[in-house]
């Protein structure tokens, strides 16, 4: 049997094909690879701040205005005030002061100049233009955390404001006050991390962190009274998919979160750790065709090319000798997606260096509601095994087509075509939330949701369910392929 | 034990309605050499498939070294070795690595073996090219060699002589005598030219439409439908019947006569009495094919 399997191999392993299919995917992995270097992203603040360009389509555009038209006069001085606040920023060297300007002057110099050639109004330009004097003032003479300690201030202003407020409110009042007190409270916690963690002002990767962190994260409960308050209610039918969107934002806090604290990005798509995180679902054409190429042909070639009978008049019985070919099939399975791996180290590797190995992927727990740091290898191997039974069942389907049809073409055609027909149906599914497809298989072939106390990916399912969905369909499949090549006369070739 | 090595009993196999075998039985044994002839289609290359488990047998049974081949395959099948229809290998592998995968199956196949098989078939120059560029005749060799590879008992050839030359056809014929003879090799070997195997097949067994109409001995065979004639080439042929009886004329100075050998001299002596001159006597040598057409009234096996 051994032997049989090792034979399967060398067959498979002295055709060019899978070496050709090979060098494919090595060739899309480096493309894809040299495309981030050269296009991807490192911050959210590198789509936010590519200012540049923009500025510059708006330097062209301002002679187009008509000042008669007092709605493109407006433009226009918006266009001017743009121009004004990035020409200011750019004079400044430090990163901060620049990153403070956008982020404070800018209405100032809106409404400067709004109040001066719109409204015409000297008494409010003046206003304006004092407070933008003395925050250039401030900016040349103090460093960031007086700025910081500045909003701290002017956040605790604002609570006692309310305050004083809220002692001859009604209650309903009362209770819309409390909620801005604890927001108001929540940006002090946040100012105060900023200086506790020693994070200028910037547009890097950490100011995204610190704006998306929030202090006090809301627990489930909050978030599906907000939910159920805004839009739908909860039903047990849509539950799954409020629970998903609140890890999905669980998670991102966490990562938010472990950016500052350890001042390491985590969203840098041009690092090995990302791409190798995305690596399968990014390959995942190129791995279902190296799987559906062998597992659709491994036995339909040999009746093709008439060395079955080759095969078939040695001392192993007829079981024996197909399942050393399925053995061999789901082989493949773990060869692909290793070889998709491995080329995306070596190659993200040479891109972008391996440093980002080391950095966990943060990972938000619901079931036990706390925060876990994977190791990046744990993690991706996880996830391998929770993706596992798509791609065994695929292969499979084209196994089984194969054997039963002997038409190498469909067994091979068929999982590829099956695979994307799978992402329709289930978009189809979750749009629609028809709780009878979940015994459809394509429902419950993908583990991942489940992983670190995740849940479940469509209403209606469980762990256990899927699983015993995904053996039916197995079943269903590899039986009657065992039992007619049994049976099967080999015809004349 | 018997010497029995193969025995088919009572195959019965159709395909849909189309009844493809009928009730076909023989058997071989040790050191035979069994042609086994019949016209295309007519059920030669099913019989050898269900000999080998390939296809399902209907009713009937094969035993291969006393195991049933349905019943107990594995071991029926561990000591044959075959070609069924082309010898078809893994073309994009050499001649050697094909004869390695198929060493592998088997247990206690040694590096030698394979050299020795290879050697067997004459193959050494030209093992380790890839087999897509193998002509017919080589992929044949290779087919004999991988069917030799397992020391079979019993060598089923499914027309091996397809694609071989005379001189490849002379030396699989000394090849598998030499095989019948010194390892007591029971060898079945298809054909649908008996005039090819009748040289070195002991025994024959004639299909047609899916029935077996003739199992013997060669010899026996020939023996018993080969009637010994004589050619006598004489100066005037027009008055030999009234001279001899059952004188078959050819043409103006031939004639045939169904004779023994002991008879010749009194053919001779009744034609000097008549003063007819003789110029030549010579045996007529009638092939088994022949023979058996004219046994059979002239329905021609292939």
């Amino acid at each position: 049997m051994i032997n049989l399997i090792k034979n399967e191999l060398t067959k498979i392993f002295k055709k060019k094909s899978i070496y050709i299919l090979l060098a494919i995917m090595l060739a899309f992995i480096t493309l894809n690879t040299f495309l981030i270097n050269k296009y991807g992203i490192e911050t959210e603040s590198d789509i936010q701040y590519s200012e540049e360009n923009d500025i510059e389509f708006i330097k062209e555009n301002l002679e187009s205005y008509n000042k008669e038209n007092i709605e493109e006069k407006k433009q226009y001085y918006y266009d001017l005030s743009e121009i004004e606040i990035y020409d200011l920023a750019k004079k400044y060297k430090e990163t901060w002061k620049s990153a403070l300007i956008k982020e404070k002057l800018s209405d100032v110099i809106h409404n400067m100049n709004n109040s001066k050639y719109i409204e015409k109004d000297e008494e409010s330009y003046r206003k304006y233009k004092k407070e933008y004097d003395t925050f250039l003032n401030e900016l040349d003479s103090h460093d960031w955390k007086y700025f910081a300690n500045k909003e701290i201030k002017d956040f605790e202003n604002q609570i006692a404001n309310i305050e004083s407020q809220k002692k001859d409110a009604s209650k309903e009042e009362k209770e819309e006050y409390d909620g801005l007190i604890q927001i108001l409270k929540n940006k002090i916690e946040k100012v105060k991390l900023r200086i506790e963690k020693n994070i200028p002002y910037s547009n890097t990767y950490l100011e995204d962190a610190l704006r998306n962190y929030q202090v006090n994260f809301q627990t489930y409960d909050e978030y599906k009274k907000s939910v159920s308050e805004n839009s739908e209610k909860t039903t047990s039918k849509n539950e799954y998919k409020i629970k998903g969107e609140y890890i999905a934002q669980a998670t991102e806090n966490a990562e938010a979160k472990y950016m500052i604290d350890n001042k390491t990005n985590l969203n840098n798509s041009k690092t090995v750790r990302n791409m190798l995180i995305n690596t399968v679902s990014d390959n995942f054409l190129f791995i279902i065709i190296i799987i559906a190429s062998i597992a659709g042909s491994i036995v339909s070639s040999e009746f093709d090319k008439g060395t079955i009978k080759l095969l078939l008049v040695r001392p192993y019985s007829r079981t024996k000798i197909l399942l050393s070919k399925y053995i061999v099939t789901l082989f493949t399975i773990l060869f692909s997606i290793l070889a998709a791996l491995i080329m995306q180290l070596i190659i993200g590797g040479i891109f972008f260096g391996f440093d980002s190995l080391s950095i966990p992927v943060v990972v938000y727990n619901f079931t036990a509601d706390k925060v876990m740091y994977i190791n990046l290898f744990k993690y991706i191997f996880d996830n391998i095994l929770a993706i596992l039974p798509e791609f065994i069942l695929l292969a499979t389907l084209g196994f089984a087509i194969s054997v039963i049809t002997n038409v190498s073409t469909l067994g091979v055609a068929i999982p590829i075509v099956g695979s994307g027909a799978a992402d329709i149906i289930n978009a189809f599914a979750s749009l629609e939330n028809i709780e009878s497809f979940k015994y459809f298989v394509t429902l419950n072939w993908n583990f991942s949701s489940y992983l670190y106390g995740g849940v479940e990916p469509f209403c209606g399912v469980s762990i256990p369910f899927s699983i015993i969905i995904c053996i039916v369909y197995f079943l269903l499949m590899i039986i009657p392929t065992f039992l007619i090549f049994k049976k099967r006369n080999i015809k004349n070739i | 034990m018997s010497n029995i090595v193969l025995k088919c009993e009572n195959l019965n196999k159709s395909f849909g309605k189309k009844k493809i075998l009928t009730d076909v039985s023989f058997e071989i044994s040790k050191g035979d050499i069994l042609g086994f002839i019949g016209p295309n289609g007519s059920g030669k290359t099913t019989t050898i498939k269900l000999i080998l488990g390939l296809n399902s047998i209907n009713s009937g049974k094969v035993t291969i070294n006393g195991f049933d081949i349905e019943k107990d395959f594995e071991r029926a099948i561990q000591k044959v070795g075959a070609i069924v229809e082309n010898p078809d290998m893994y073309m994009y592998l050499s001649g050697y690595e094909n004869l390695k995968l198929i060493a592998k199956l088997y247990k206690g196949i040694s590096k030698e073996r394979i050299d020795e098989v290879v050697k067997l078939v004459k193959l050494e120059g030209r093992i380790k090219d890839k087999v897509s560029k193998y002509s017919l005749g080589m992929r044949q060799r290779l087919g004999i060699a991988q069917a030799l590879l397992n020391h079979p008992n019993l060598l089923i050839l499914d027309e091996p002589t397809n694609g071989l030359d005379p001189e490849g056809i002379k030396e699989l014929r000394d090849l598998l005598k030499s095989l019948a003879k010194k390892e007591n090799i029971a060898v079945l070997i298809s054909s649908h030219n008996l005039a090819e195997l009748e040289n070195f097949c002991n025994k024959v067994c004639i299909i047609q439409n899916g029935k077996v109409i003739e199992t013997s001995e060669v010899k026996k065979l020939k023996k018993e439908i080969i009637e010994s004639s004589y050619i006598f080439e004489v100066e005037d042929t027009s008055n030999i019947n009234n001279i001899i009886k059952n004188a078959n004329v050819i043409d103006d100075s031939h004639f045939i006569v169904n004779i023994q050998r002991e008879e010749i001299p009194e053919v001779i002596a009744n034609l000097v009495n008549k003063k007819i001159p003789i110029y030549e006597v010579k045996e007529n040598i009638v092939s088994l094919e022949e023979a058996f057409l004219n046994k059979t009234g002239g329905n021609k096996i292939d």
